[in-house]
């Protein structure tokens, strides 16, 4: 059983990574911090550098949770967490969303809506 | 004094506002190809090669195509010291170290010591260009068809003894290169040969759509085969001014790596590339604290940038000299000087004194303008790498295929494109390098033509090409540096100067 935290580099990814690390700590499961890059361009935004990835790491150790990190590359991102779900006998998926307005919704859709509406298992979306 | 005349003709011609104007260009849009993976100096050259139709001086065109050809030598390190990401083959190198300078908050004093590297390198490869060009041209003069021959044998023998990988495979390449020159009618007989009664291929096949195919089209499918992405998450720059203490350290592999480059730079086949490993390894075998390598070392910056840098400026030694290009690049500089109506060789450099030397200071005004041009921009080029690849990759197959097209107007052109961009492809796949092929493109016909010459005026005498001496030195080279190759001891070491790659 893992905490399965799908990261987004940006300004919410701090309050969804403390949520995930008190789901992680509440169950004492280890956490999986996933960060899907698309390979969609040279270079994205949505991408996490590898410190970071492994700051996110140490953080989680420090606070006493066995954690670890993964970067698939993968054009679909939230088949990608979904996958990584099941993997890892994920009990929680945490995700963060944004606001979007309707229209932003419609051209791009939502990867957190995917997610949600996919998952076998809980999700806990945070804003 | 003879040099400083030239110099001073050569900076006022490269002064004129036309000229700076397309030396600009020439270095925005090679820094912006250098940047972008999928698209390399030599496609972009290639591409751009019917623009320079229309300049009305060969001089403003020759000046914008060399400045593509090094501002990518720039710009690709740029994006490997700040993303990870080396745009060009030659920046692979400076990736390992500088990324790491980067990542320890060290990124401007990266790109301000590759910067420096560059520009220190560049002006005496400058320096070496204009001493020695007037005196090899003078030597070159007195060449005959024999000894024209020899010195493509020696320089296609070069090239595989220098290329990347398997001597076998980079045989093999030339041999393909060779054979694909051999395409289309006789020169002497106007028989048609390889044509498959294909009227089409008549003309032979056609330089610019086999550099778009090979190095454009195949370098997207492998792209599209195993993407690359890297996050977006810039290191901040600041302190750009190394401290006294870097400037110590940088001193000798700046040094080193200026001659290590110069020296390569003149030799046939991937020069540049070459020139930036062998610097990388010679300095960390040097190093005091050979340990640091890989992890920050300010040397594995400075001695590669400034040996990709000089070796860029000295491959233009046999071009201006000899009229044998040294690289793909080069041979699409031949391509401008002939569209221009130029014919290139030893008598260039007498007969065209302003393109040569308004050339050679462009060059140096160029990595004037590169230093102040890249350094502010990082940015733009950082946000240009945002476009994604599906916007990327269809936008350049359609301005290849422009720009193939408008050579020749022929639409066959644009097929060979896709022929080639499969057969790169395939290549690449199994590890051969495209740069032999085209370079036994390139001197293939040169060969032939020289061969048949010589053999003319001999009447039949295939001992002309050792009894005369200069070929005969030029050929006991050439199978002096074949066997030192395929020697076990020297392959080693050529795996060892190449093991940074993996």
């Amino acid at each position: 059983m893992t905490v399965l935290l799908a990261h987004l580099p940006g300004t919410t990814s701090e309050t969804v990574f403390d949520a995930a690390l008190e789901q992680a700590t509440l169950r004492s499961a280890p956490l999986v911090v996933l960060n899907v890059a698309t390979g969609e361009a040279p270079v994205e935004a949505s991408t996490s550098s590898t410190d970071g990835l492994a700051q996110l790491v140490e953080r989680a150790r420090a606070a006493g949770v066995a954690a670890s990190a993964e970067q698939p590359l993968h054009g679909d991102v939230a088949g990608a967490v979904l996958h990584a779900a099941d993997e890892h006998a994920a009990s929680v998926i945490v995700v963060g969303v944004r606001r979007r307005s309707p229209v932003g919704k419609l051209i791009m859709g939502s990867v957190s809506q995917q997610v949600i509406l996919g998952a076998d298992v809980p999700v806990l979306a945070v804003k | 004094m003879d040099l400083l005349s030239n110099l001073q003709l050569g900076l006022s011609t490269a002064l004129q506002w036309e000229n700076l104007i397309f030396c600009l260009v020439g270095v925005a849009l090679g820094t912006a190809v250098g940047v972008l993976p999928g698209i390399g100096p030599t496609a972009t050259i290639a591409m751009l090669l019917p623009i320079t139709f229309t300049f009305d001086s060969p001089t403003t065109a020759l000046i914008m195509l060399a400045g593509i050809y090094y501002g990518a030598q720039y710009g690709g390190s740029t994006t490997a010291i700040l993303i990870n990401l080396p745009g060009e083959s030659s920046s692979a190198v400076t990736a390992i170290d500088g990324h790491e300078m980067a990542r320890r908050g060290r990124a401007g004093v990266a790109l301000a010591t590759a910067a420096i590297g560059s520009f220190v390198a560049g002006t005496v490869a400058t320096l070496v260009l204009a001493v020695a060009a007037p005196p090899l041209a003078e030597v070159a003069l007195s060449f005959g068809a024999a000894e024209y021959f020899s010195l493509v044998v020696l320089g296609l023998i070069a090239s595989i003894a220098l290329a990347r990988g398997s001597v076998l495979k980079a045989l093999a390449m030339v041999g393909l290169g060779i054979l694909l020159g051999t395409v289309g009618q006789d020169t002497y007989t106007g028989q048609p040969r390889f044509t498959f009664g294909i009227p089409e291929m008549f003309g032979g096949v056609s330089f610019v759509a086999l550099a778009v195919g090979v190095f454009g089209i195949a370098e997207i499918l492998r792209n599209l085969r195993d993407p690359q992405t890297r996050d977006g998450s810039l290191s901040t720059v600041t302190n750009l001014w190394p401290a006294r203490d870097d400037f110590r350290r940088m001193r000798g592999p700046v040094a080193r790596g200026t001659g290590i480059g110069s020296i390569l730079g003149i030799l046939p086949g991937g020069g540049h590339i070459l020139a930036s490993f062998a610097s990388y390894a010679t300095e960390k075998k040097i190093s005091r604290r050979p340990e640091e390598f890989g992890h920050g070392a300010i040397e594995g910056v400075a001695g590669p940038e400034s040996a990709n840098n000089a070796a860029a400026q000295t491959s233009f030694i046999p071009l201006l000299t000899l009229g044998i290009p040294s690289n793909p690049v080069m041979a699409l500089m031949i391509g401008a000087f002939i569209i221009q109506g130029i014919t290139p060789g030893p008598n260039v450099i007498n007969e065209e004194p302003v393109l040569v030397w308004g050339l050679i200071a462009s060059m140096w005004i160029g990595n004037v303008l590169l230093v102040a041009l890249n350094l502010p921009l990082i940015g733009l080029w950082v946000r240009m790498l945002r476009t994604p690849y599906w916007v990327l990759f269809p936008t350049i197959i359609v301005l290849a295929s422009i720009g193939t097209f408008s050579v020749g107007l022929n639409a066959y052109h644009v097929l060979t494109i896709a022929i080639f961009g499969l057969l790169g492809f395939v290549l690449i796949q199994c590890g051969c390098e495209p740069a032999p092929l085209l370079l036994g493109f390139v001197l293939g016909p040169l060969l032939e033509d020289n061969l048949r010459r010589a053999m003319i005026i001999s009447q039949g005498d295939p001992t002309t090409f050792l009894t005369r001496p200069i070929s005969a030195s030029l050929l006991a080279v050439a199978a002096l540096a074949l066997l030192v190759a395929v020697l076990p001891a020297v392959r080693k070491k050529r795996e060892v100067v190449f093991v940074e790659d993996d």
